[in-house]
Protein backbone atom coordinates (compact mmCIF):
# COMPACT_ATOMS: atom_id res chain seq x y z
CA UNK A 1 0.00 0.00 0.00
CA UNK A 2 1.35 3.35 -0.98
CA UNK A 3 4.94 2.28 -1.53
CA UNK A 4 5.22 3.52 -5.09
CA UNK A 5 4.50 6.79 -6.82
CA UNK A 6 1.38 5.72 -8.66
CA UNK A 7 1.94 8.25 -11.47
CA UNK A 8 5.38 6.97 -12.41
CA UNK A 9 5.69 3.60 -10.71
CA UNK A 10 8.88 4.86 -9.03
CA UNK A 11 9.51 3.83 -5.43
CA UNK A 12 8.68 6.35 -2.76
CA UNK A 13 11.66 8.23 -1.35
CA UNK A 14 12.48 9.14 2.21
CA UNK A 15 15.19 11.64 3.08
CA UNK A 16 16.27 14.77 4.87
CA UNK A 17 15.36 18.37 4.13
CA UNK A 18 17.10 21.55 5.31
CA UNK A 19 15.58 23.74 8.02
CA UNK A 20 16.71 27.03 6.52
CA UNK A 21 13.83 27.46 4.02
CA UNK A 22 11.38 27.46 6.92
CA UNK A 23 13.01 30.09 9.11
CA UNK A 24 15.40 32.27 7.16
CA UNK A 25 14.23 35.83 6.46
CA UNK A 26 16.44 36.21 3.36
CA UNK A 27 15.11 32.97 1.95
CA UNK A 28 11.58 34.25 2.50
CA UNK A 29 12.33 37.54 0.73
CA UNK A 30 13.61 35.63 -2.28
CA UNK A 31 10.66 33.24 -2.16
CA UNK A 32 8.22 36.11 -2.44
CA UNK A 33 9.61 37.22 -5.80
CA UNK A 34 10.85 33.95 -7.27
CA UNK A 35 7.92 31.76 -6.25
CA UNK A 36 4.86 33.86 -5.48
CA UNK A 37 5.80 36.49 -8.04
CA UNK A 38 5.96 33.87 -10.78
CA UNK A 39 3.53 31.04 -10.00
CA UNK A 40 -0.18 30.88 -10.73
CA UNK A 41 -2.10 31.56 -7.52
CA UNK A 42 -5.72 30.67 -6.81
CA UNK A 43 -7.75 33.59 -5.49
CA UNK A 44 -11.40 32.70 -5.86
CA UNK A 45 -14.16 30.53 -7.26
CA UNK A 46 -15.94 31.72 -10.36
CA UNK A 47 -19.32 31.43 -8.53
CA UNK A 48 -18.25 34.28 -6.24
CA UNK A 49 -18.58 36.60 -9.25
CA UNK A 50 -21.77 35.42 -10.98
CA UNK A 51 -22.89 38.61 -12.76
CA UNK A 52 -21.21 41.30 -14.87
CA UNK A 53 -19.92 44.02 -12.56
CA UNK A 54 -19.45 41.65 -9.59
CA UNK A 55 -16.10 42.27 -7.97
CA UNK A 56 -13.92 41.04 -5.10
CA UNK A 57 -10.86 42.61 -3.51
CA UNK A 58 -8.23 40.11 -2.35
CA UNK A 59 -5.21 40.90 -0.20
CA UNK A 60 -1.97 39.51 -1.57
CA UNK A 61 0.35 40.49 1.27
CA UNK A 62 3.12 38.25 0.01
CA UNK A 63 3.39 40.50 -3.06
CA UNK A 64 2.47 43.64 -1.13
CA UNK A 65 -0.53 44.28 -3.31
CA UNK A 66 -4.28 43.98 -3.44
CA UNK A 67 -6.01 42.35 -6.36
CA UNK A 68 -9.31 43.54 -7.79
CA UNK A 69 -11.17 40.69 -9.52
CA UNK A 70 -14.07 41.82 -11.65
CA UNK A 71 -16.41 40.24 -14.17
CA UNK A 72 -16.82 42.42 -17.26
CA UNK A 73 -19.89 42.93 -19.43
CA UNK A 74 -18.33 40.38 -21.77
CA UNK A 75 -18.56 37.83 -18.89
CA UNK A 76 -14.79 37.60 -18.66
CA UNK A 77 -13.19 37.77 -15.20
CA UNK A 78 -10.14 40.06 -15.06
CA UNK A 79 -7.61 40.83 -12.36
CA UNK A 80 -6.07 44.24 -11.66
CA UNK A 81 -3.82 45.72 -9.05
CA UNK A 82 -6.27 47.74 -6.97
CA UNK A 83 -4.44 51.00 -7.58
CA UNK A 84 -5.49 54.20 -9.35
CA UNK A 85 -3.17 55.21 -12.17
CA UNK A 86 -3.25 58.89 -11.32
CA UNK A 87 -1.35 59.09 -8.06
CA UNK A 88 -1.68 55.60 -6.70
CA UNK A 89 -4.67 55.73 -4.38
CA UNK A 90 -6.47 52.49 -3.55
CA UNK A 91 -9.25 52.19 -6.10
CA UNK A 92 -12.07 49.90 -4.88
CA UNK A 93 -12.68 50.48 -1.19
CA UNK A 94 -15.29 47.79 -0.46
CA UNK A 95 -14.24 44.14 -0.21
CA UNK A 96 -16.89 43.02 -2.69
CA UNK A 97 -19.93 44.28 -4.53
CA UNK A 98 -21.39 44.98 -7.95
CA UNK A 99 -20.31 48.04 -9.89
CA UNK A 100 -20.60 49.48 -13.39
CA UNK A 101 -17.15 50.93 -12.88
CA UNK A 102 -14.77 52.20 -10.24
CA UNK A 103 -14.30 55.83 -9.28
CA UNK A 104 -11.20 56.81 -7.35
CA UNK A 105 -12.26 58.90 -4.37
CA UNK A 106 -9.16 61.15 -4.49
CA UNK A 107 -9.65 63.08 -7.76
CA UNK A 108 -12.42 61.14 -9.43
CA UNK A 109 -10.79 59.13 -12.18
CA UNK A 110 -13.25 56.50 -13.35
CA UNK A 111 -12.47 53.05 -14.80
CA UNK A 112 -14.85 50.55 -16.36
CA UNK A 113 -15.06 46.85 -15.46
CA UNK A 114 -12.50 46.05 -18.16
CA UNK A 115 -10.04 48.39 -16.46
CA UNK A 116 -10.23 51.08 -19.16
CA UNK A 117 -10.12 54.72 -18.04
CA UNK A 118 -13.55 56.22 -18.76
CA UNK A 119 -13.54 59.62 -17.09
CA UNK A 120 -10.65 61.97 -16.56
CA UNK A 121 -11.84 65.11 -14.75
CA UNK A 122 -10.28 68.33 -16.09
CA UNK A 123 -8.75 66.36 -18.92
CA UNK A 124 -7.32 69.49 -20.63
CA UNK A 125 -4.81 69.84 -17.84
CA UNK A 126 -3.24 66.49 -18.77
CA UNK A 127 -2.08 67.33 -22.30
CA UNK A 128 0.55 64.60 -22.10
CA UNK A 129 -2.01 61.86 -21.56
CA UNK A 130 -4.17 59.97 -24.02
CA UNK A 131 -7.05 58.66 -21.85
CA UNK A 132 -7.90 56.05 -24.47
CA UNK A 133 -4.58 54.40 -23.84
CA UNK A 134 -4.86 54.23 -20.08
CA UNK A 135 -5.93 51.03 -18.34
CA UNK A 136 -5.49 49.57 -14.88
CA UNK A 137 -2.41 47.43 -14.27
CA UNK A 138 -3.59 43.91 -14.90
CA UNK A 139 -2.46 40.50 -13.73
CA UNK A 140 -2.79 37.47 -15.96
CA UNK A 141 -6.02 35.77 -14.97
CA UNK A 142 -7.29 32.34 -16.04
CA UNK A 143 -9.91 29.91 -14.88
CA UNK A 144 -9.55 26.17 -14.39
CA UNK A 145 -12.54 24.09 -13.28
CA UNK A 146 -14.11 27.30 -11.97
CA UNK A 147 -11.05 28.24 -9.89
CA UNK A 148 -9.79 31.76 -10.65
CA UNK A 149 -6.00 31.94 -10.83
CA UNK A 150 -3.79 34.99 -11.28
CA UNK A 151 -0.14 35.40 -12.13
CA UNK A 152 1.66 38.55 -11.02
CA UNK A 153 4.56 38.07 -13.40
CA UNK A 154 4.21 40.78 -16.09
CA UNK A 155 5.30 38.09 -18.55
CA UNK A 156 4.22 34.73 -17.12
CA UNK A 157 6.68 31.97 -17.97
CA UNK A 158 3.89 29.44 -18.40
CA UNK A 159 0.21 29.41 -19.23
CA UNK A 160 -2.04 28.17 -16.45
CA UNK A 161 -2.55 24.95 -18.41
CA UNK A 162 1.21 24.42 -18.74
CA UNK A 163 1.69 25.22 -15.09
CA UNK A 164 -0.89 22.64 -14.01
CA UNK A 165 0.55 20.06 -16.40
CA UNK A 166 -0.71 16.57 -15.64
CA UNK A 167 -3.12 17.96 -13.06
CA UNK A 168 -5.06 19.55 -15.91
CA UNK A 169 -7.59 16.85 -16.75
CA UNK A 170 -7.50 15.12 -13.38
CA UNK A 171 -10.74 16.71 -12.17
CA UNK A 172 -12.71 16.63 -15.41
CA UNK A 173 -16.29 15.78 -14.52
CA UNK A 174 -16.00 16.65 -10.83
CA UNK A 175 -19.19 18.59 -9.99
CA UNK A 176 -17.47 21.64 -8.46
CA UNK A 177 -20.15 24.02 -9.73
CA UNK A 178 -22.99 22.03 -8.13
CA UNK A 179 -21.51 22.44 -4.67
CA UNK A 180 -21.75 25.49 -2.50
CA UNK A 181 -19.51 27.04 0.09
CA UNK A 182 -20.68 25.40 3.31
CA UNK A 183 -17.97 26.50 5.75
CA UNK A 184 -15.13 29.01 5.83
CA UNK A 185 -12.55 29.04 8.60
CA UNK A 186 -9.45 31.20 8.83
CA UNK A 187 -6.68 32.01 11.27
CA UNK A 188 -3.43 33.88 11.48
CA UNK A 189 -0.77 31.37 12.44
CA UNK A 190 2.66 32.26 13.79
CA UNK A 191 4.59 29.86 11.60
CA UNK A 192 6.12 29.73 8.14
CA UNK A 193 3.59 29.03 5.38
CA UNK A 194 5.35 25.78 4.44
CA UNK A 195 5.12 24.40 7.98
CA UNK A 196 1.37 24.98 7.87
CA UNK A 197 1.06 23.38 4.43
CA UNK A 198 3.26 20.43 5.42
CA UNK A 199 0.97 19.60 8.34
CA UNK A 200 -1.86 19.24 5.83
CA UNK A 201 -0.18 16.99 3.28
CA UNK A 202 0.72 13.83 5.14
CA UNK A 203 -1.28 11.32 7.18
CA UNK A 204 1.58 9.97 9.33
CA UNK A 205 0.47 12.29 12.15
CA UNK A 206 -3.15 11.12 12.21
CA UNK A 207 -2.91 8.24 14.73
CA UNK A 208 -1.10 10.47 17.25
CA UNK A 209 -2.14 14.10 16.81
CA UNK A 210 -5.74 13.18 15.94
CA UNK A 211 -6.12 10.36 18.47
CA UNK A 212 -9.21 12.02 19.98
CA UNK A 213 -10.84 12.84 16.66
CA UNK A 214 -10.28 11.41 13.21
CA UNK A 215 -7.60 8.78 13.92
CA UNK A 216 -9.91 5.79 14.00
CA UNK A 217 -11.70 6.81 10.81
CA UNK A 218 -8.46 6.97 8.80
CA UNK A 219 -6.22 4.40 10.51
CA UNK A 220 -7.30 1.03 11.87
CA UNK A 221 -5.83 -2.36 12.69
CA UNK A 222 -5.25 -3.02 8.98
CA UNK A 223 -3.32 0.25 8.57
CA UNK A 224 -2.07 1.39 11.99
CA UNK A 225 0.31 4.06 10.68
CA UNK A 226 -2.22 5.48 8.27
CA UNK A 227 -0.29 4.79 5.10
CA UNK A 228 -1.66 6.57 2.09
CA UNK A 229 -3.90 4.63 -0.24
CA UNK A 230 -1.87 6.02 -3.16
CA UNK A 231 0.38 8.92 -4.09
CA UNK A 232 1.33 10.56 -7.40
CA UNK A 233 3.72 13.31 -8.38
CA UNK A 234 2.58 15.52 -11.25
CA UNK A 235 5.30 17.98 -12.22
CA UNK A 236 5.28 20.76 -9.62
CA UNK A 237 2.18 19.36 -7.95
CA UNK A 238 1.11 16.13 -6.31
CA UNK A 239 -1.88 14.17 -5.13
CA UNK A 240 -2.39 11.69 -2.32
CA UNK A 241 -5.33 9.49 -1.44
CA UNK A 242 -6.12 9.14 2.24
CA UNK A 243 -7.01 5.68 3.50
CA UNK A 244 -10.32 5.13 5.23
CA UNK A 245 -10.86 2.56 7.97
CA UNK A 246 -13.84 0.47 6.87
CA UNK A 247 -14.08 -1.00 10.39
CA UNK A 248 -14.46 2.38 12.07
CA UNK A 249 -17.26 2.30 14.65
CA UNK A 250 -19.14 5.59 14.38
CA UNK A 251 -19.85 7.52 17.57
CA UNK A 252 -23.55 8.24 18.26
CA UNK A 253 -23.50 11.65 16.52
CA UNK A 254 -21.52 10.18 13.65
CA UNK A 255 -24.08 7.44 13.25
CA UNK A 256 -26.84 10.06 13.04
CA UNK A 257 -24.81 12.10 10.54
CA UNK A 258 -24.00 9.08 8.37
CA UNK A 259 -27.63 7.85 8.49
CA UNK A 260 -29.21 11.20 7.62
CA UNK A 261 -26.76 12.68 5.11
CA UNK A 262 -27.98 12.71 1.53
CA UNK A 263 -24.48 11.75 0.33
CA UNK A 264 -21.33 10.50 2.12
CA UNK A 265 -19.72 13.13 4.30
CA UNK A 266 -16.41 13.46 6.11
CA UNK A 267 -15.20 11.30 7.81
CA UNK A 268 -17.29 8.53 6.23
CA UNK A 269 -15.60 6.27 3.67
CA UNK A 270 -16.53 7.43 0.18
CA UNK A 271 -17.36 4.64 -2.21
CA UNK A 272 -15.51 5.25 -5.47
CA UNK A 273 -17.53 5.25 -8.65
CA UNK A 274 -16.56 4.81 -12.26
CA UNK A 275 -18.01 8.19 -13.16
CA UNK A 276 -15.68 9.86 -10.68
CA UNK A 277 -13.10 12.29 -12.05
CA UNK A 278 -10.04 10.33 -13.23
CA UNK A 279 -7.64 12.01 -10.82
CA UNK A 280 -9.81 11.55 -7.74
CA UNK A 281 -8.82 8.35 -5.91
CA UNK A 282 -7.35 7.14 -9.23
CA UNK A 283 -6.77 3.61 -7.96
CA UNK A 284 -10.44 3.44 -6.97
CA UNK A 285 -9.52 2.17 -3.51
CA UNK A 286 -12.63 1.27 -1.55
CA UNK A 287 -10.96 2.03 1.81
CA UNK A 288 -10.73 5.71 0.99
CA UNK A 289 -11.98 8.99 2.47
CA UNK A 290 -10.59 11.86 0.42
CA UNK A 291 -7.63 13.09 -1.62
CA UNK A 292 -5.13 15.83 -0.92
CA UNK A 293 -3.88 17.67 -3.99
CA UNK A 294 -1.20 20.25 -3.47
CA UNK A 295 -1.10 22.74 -6.32
CA UNK A 296 2.21 24.43 -5.87
CA UNK A 297 2.89 26.65 -4.07
CA UNK A 298 0.04 27.29 -1.64
CA UNK A 299 -3.29 25.85 -2.76
CA UNK A 300 -4.67 22.49 -1.59
CA UNK A 301 -7.66 21.01 -3.39
CA UNK A 302 -9.02 18.07 -1.41
CA UNK A 303 -11.94 16.27 -3.09
CA UNK A 304 -13.91 13.32 -1.83
CA UNK A 305 -16.72 11.71 -3.78
CA UNK A 306 -19.43 14.21 -2.85
CA UNK A 307 -17.68 17.16 -1.18
CA UNK A 308 -14.39 19.00 -1.43
CA UNK A 309 -12.24 21.21 0.73
CA UNK A 310 -9.61 23.84 -0.08
CA UNK A 311 -6.72 25.30 1.87
CA UNK A 312 -4.85 28.48 1.07
CA UNK A 313 -1.61 29.21 2.88
CA UNK A 314 -0.92 32.92 2.45
CA UNK A 315 2.46 34.09 3.69
CA UNK A 316 2.38 37.30 5.73
CA UNK A 317 6.00 37.16 6.91
CA UNK A 318 8.64 34.47 7.26
CA UNK A 319 6.96 33.42 10.49
CA UNK A 320 3.30 34.36 9.88
CA UNK A 321 0.67 32.77 7.66
CA UNK A 322 -2.98 33.36 6.94
CA UNK A 323 -4.55 29.90 6.90
CA UNK A 324 -7.88 29.58 5.08
CA UNK A 325 -10.00 26.46 4.91
CA UNK A 326 -13.23 26.11 2.97
CA UNK A 327 -15.67 23.21 2.67
CA UNK A 328 -17.98 22.85 -0.32
CA UNK A 329 -20.96 20.50 -0.30
CA UNK A 330 -24.20 19.92 -2.15
CA UNK A 331 -26.99 22.21 -0.93
CA UNK A 332 -28.63 20.38 2.01
CA UNK A 333 -31.81 18.61 0.98
CA UNK A 334 -33.51 18.60 4.39
CA UNK A 335 -32.94 18.98 8.13
CA UNK A 336 -31.23 15.60 8.47
CA UNK A 337 -28.84 16.45 5.68
CA UNK A 338 -28.13 19.83 7.26
CA UNK A 339 -27.40 18.29 10.67
CA UNK A 340 -25.09 15.80 8.97
CA UNK A 341 -23.23 18.63 7.22
CA UNK A 342 -23.03 20.49 10.52
CA UNK A 343 -21.30 17.47 12.00
CA UNK A 344 -18.67 17.57 9.26
CA UNK A 345 -18.15 21.27 9.97
CA UNK A 346 -18.00 21.16 13.76
CA UNK A 347 -15.93 17.99 13.87
CA UNK A 348 -13.73 19.44 11.15
CA UNK A 349 -13.15 22.62 13.19
CA UNK A 350 -11.70 20.59 16.03
CA UNK A 351 -9.59 18.44 13.72
CA UNK A 352 -8.23 21.65 12.18
CA UNK A 353 -7.40 23.07 15.59
CA UNK A 354 -5.41 19.90 16.25
CA UNK A 355 -3.59 20.33 12.94
CA UNK A 356 -2.75 23.95 13.75
CA UNK A 357 -1.66 23.09 17.30
CA UNK A 358 1.86 21.94 16.44
CA UNK A 359 3.03 24.36 13.78
CA UNK A 360 3.68 27.41 15.97
CA UNK A 361 5.69 25.39 18.48
CA UNK A 362 7.55 23.78 15.59
CA UNK A 363 8.45 27.15 14.11
CA UNK A 364 9.67 28.40 17.47
CA UNK A 365 11.87 25.38 18.00
CA UNK A 366 13.28 25.43 14.47
CA UNK A 367 14.18 29.08 14.99
CA UNK A 368 16.45 28.00 17.83
CA UNK A 369 18.90 26.73 15.24
CA UNK A 370 19.34 23.48 17.13
CA UNK A 371 18.42 21.52 14.00
CA UNK A 372 19.74 22.01 10.50
CA UNK A 373 17.77 19.21 8.88
CA UNK A 374 14.52 17.27 9.26
CA UNK A 375 13.87 13.59 8.55
CA UNK A 376 11.03 12.55 6.30
CA UNK A 377 9.58 9.07 5.90
CA UNK A 378 8.58 7.68 2.53
CA UNK A 379 4.98 8.45 3.55
CA UNK A 380 6.05 12.11 3.87
CA UNK A 381 7.45 12.27 0.35
CA UNK A 382 4.99 15.04 -0.60
CA UNK A 383 6.89 17.40 1.72
CA UNK A 384 10.15 16.43 0.08
CA UNK A 385 8.65 17.01 -3.34
CA UNK A 386 7.26 20.43 -2.41
CA UNK A 387 10.67 21.56 -1.14
CA UNK A 388 12.42 20.26 -4.26
CA UNK A 389 10.00 22.17 -6.48
CA UNK A 390 10.44 25.25 -4.32
CA UNK A 391 14.20 24.99 -4.58
CA UNK A 392 14.01 24.77 -8.36
CA UNK A 393 12.12 28.07 -8.45
CA UNK A 394 14.59 29.58 -5.99
CA UNK A 395 17.43 28.55 -8.33
CA UNK A 396 15.65 30.61 -10.98
CA UNK A 397 14.63 27.77 -13.26
CA UNK A 398 13.28 29.09 -16.53
CA UNK B 1 -42.41 37.80 21.57
CA UNK B 2 -42.80 34.28 22.98
CA UNK B 3 -40.60 31.78 21.18
CA UNK B 4 -42.05 28.34 20.62
CA UNK B 5 -41.00 24.93 19.41
CA UNK B 6 -43.33 22.58 17.50
CA UNK B 7 -45.86 21.10 19.94
CA UNK B 8 -44.18 17.70 20.28
CA UNK B 9 -41.06 19.41 21.57
CA UNK B 10 -42.30 22.00 24.06
CA UNK B 11 -40.49 20.17 26.89
CA UNK B 12 -37.23 21.22 25.21
CA UNK B 13 -38.13 24.89 25.58
CA UNK B 14 -35.58 25.60 28.37
CA UNK B 15 -32.78 24.20 26.20
CA UNK B 16 -34.01 26.09 23.15
CA UNK B 17 -33.91 29.33 25.14
CA UNK B 18 -30.17 28.78 25.55
CA UNK B 19 -29.19 27.02 22.37
CA UNK B 20 -31.52 27.82 19.44
CA UNK B 21 -29.11 30.13 17.67
CA UNK B 22 -29.33 30.80 13.94
CA UNK B 23 -25.67 30.89 12.85
CA UNK B 24 -22.61 28.71 13.21
CA UNK B 25 -20.47 31.50 14.76
CA UNK B 26 -23.17 32.08 17.39
CA UNK B 27 -23.48 28.39 18.20
CA UNK B 28 -19.71 27.98 18.36
CA UNK B 29 -19.41 30.97 20.68
CA UNK B 30 -22.15 29.60 22.91
CA UNK B 31 -20.31 26.27 22.96
CA UNK B 32 -17.10 28.07 23.90
CA UNK B 33 -18.60 29.86 26.87
CA UNK B 34 -20.61 26.86 28.12
CA UNK B 35 -19.90 24.96 31.30
CA UNK B 36 -19.31 21.29 30.54
CA UNK B 37 -22.43 20.31 32.48
CA UNK B 38 -24.53 22.40 30.10
CA UNK B 39 -23.09 20.56 27.10
CA UNK B 40 -23.70 17.20 28.78
CA UNK B 41 -27.31 18.14 29.49
CA UNK B 42 -27.92 19.26 25.91
CA UNK B 43 -26.28 16.10 24.60
CA UNK B 44 -28.00 13.59 26.85
CA UNK B 45 -31.42 15.21 26.40
CA UNK B 46 -31.29 15.49 22.62
CA UNK B 47 -29.50 12.28 21.68
CA UNK B 48 -32.50 9.95 22.18
CA UNK B 49 -34.80 12.49 20.51
CA UNK B 50 -32.74 13.10 17.39
CA UNK B 51 -34.08 10.37 15.06
CA UNK B 52 -37.74 11.36 15.62
CA UNK B 53 -36.85 15.03 15.53
CA UNK B 54 -35.10 14.70 12.16
CA UNK B 55 -37.82 12.43 10.78
CA UNK B 56 -40.37 15.09 11.71
CA UNK B 57 -38.44 17.99 10.23
CA UNK B 58 -37.66 15.96 7.12
CA UNK B 59 -41.39 15.94 6.34
CA UNK B 60 -41.00 19.57 5.33
CA UNK B 61 -38.89 21.47 2.85
CA UNK B 62 -36.97 24.47 4.16
CA UNK B 63 -39.21 26.96 2.34
CA UNK B 64 -42.25 25.69 4.26
CA UNK B 65 -40.63 26.00 7.69
CA UNK B 66 -42.33 28.21 10.27
CA UNK B 67 -40.49 29.92 13.13
CA UNK B 68 -41.01 26.94 15.43
CA UNK B 69 -39.47 24.52 12.91
CA UNK B 70 -36.49 26.81 12.48
CA UNK B 71 -35.95 27.00 16.23
CA UNK B 72 -36.02 23.22 16.45
CA UNK B 73 -33.50 22.89 13.63
CA UNK B 74 -31.16 25.41 15.30
CA UNK B 75 -31.40 23.43 18.53
CA UNK B 76 -30.45 20.27 16.62
CA UNK B 77 -27.46 22.10 15.13
CA UNK B 78 -26.31 23.14 18.62
CA UNK B 79 -26.69 19.50 19.66
CA UNK B 80 -23.91 18.76 17.17
CA UNK B 81 -21.62 21.17 19.03
CA UNK B 82 -22.38 19.43 22.31
CA UNK B 83 -21.96 15.98 20.78
CA UNK B 84 -18.42 16.68 19.61
CA UNK B 85 -17.53 18.10 23.04
CA UNK B 86 -18.95 15.13 24.94
CA UNK B 87 -18.00 12.28 22.61
CA UNK B 88 -14.48 13.47 21.79
CA UNK B 89 -13.10 15.74 24.46
CA UNK B 90 -15.15 15.35 27.66
CA UNK B 91 -14.60 19.02 28.31
CA UNK B 92 -16.19 22.25 27.12
CA UNK B 93 -13.47 23.03 24.59
CA UNK B 94 -10.32 21.03 23.87
CA UNK B 95 -7.38 19.89 25.98
CA UNK B 96 -4.68 22.51 26.60
CA UNK B 97 -2.30 22.92 23.70
CA UNK B 98 -4.92 23.05 20.96
CA UNK B 99 -4.97 26.05 18.65
CA UNK B 100 -7.03 28.58 20.59
CA UNK B 101 -10.69 29.00 19.75
CA UNK B 102 -10.40 32.79 20.03
CA UNK B 103 -7.88 32.83 17.18
CA UNK B 104 -9.86 30.40 15.01
CA UNK B 105 -12.34 32.45 12.99
CA UNK B 106 -15.60 31.16 11.59
CA UNK B 107 -16.70 32.93 8.43
CA UNK B 108 -20.05 34.68 8.45
CA UNK B 109 -22.65 34.57 5.69
CA UNK B 110 -22.11 30.90 4.87
CA UNK B 111 -24.87 28.31 4.56
CA UNK B 112 -28.63 28.41 4.59
S1 LIG C 1 -5.22 59.16 -7.17
FE1 LIG C 1 -6.97 58.37 -8.09
S2 LIG C 1 -7.88 60.09 -9.03
FE2 LIG C 1 -6.07 60.88 -8.12
FE1 LIG D 1 -4.28 16.45 10.31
Amino acid sequence: MGNVDFATGAPLRSGTVPVRPYIDADYYEAERKRVFGRCWLNLAREEELPAPGDYLVKDLEVLETQVLLVRGDDQQIRAFHNVCLHRGNRLARDRCGNARGFMCNFHGWVYDTKGQLRELPDEDQFPHLDPEKIALKSLACHIWNGFVFVNADPEPQTSLAQFLGEMNGAFDGFPFADMQLTAFYHAEVNANWKLVGDALQEAYHAPILHRQTVADAVAGPDNPHCHLASMRLHGDHHGLSVHGNLHHQPTPIEQIAFDYSASPIYPAPAAPSDSQAPGVNPRRESAWIFDINVLFPNFHLDPSGTWYGTYHLWPLAVDRTRWEFRIYMNPPKNAGDMVAQEYTKVFGRFVQREDLSTVEATHEMLRSGALTELHLSAQEMPLLHSLEVLESYMQGRP
Amino acid sequence: MIQRLPSAYVDLEPLAAEWSLPTEPQRAQRHQMARYAELELLYSTLLPRMPALLDDLNQKTFDTYDDADRRLLWLALSFVEAAVAVERFQCSDMPPGAFEAERFHIGEKVGV
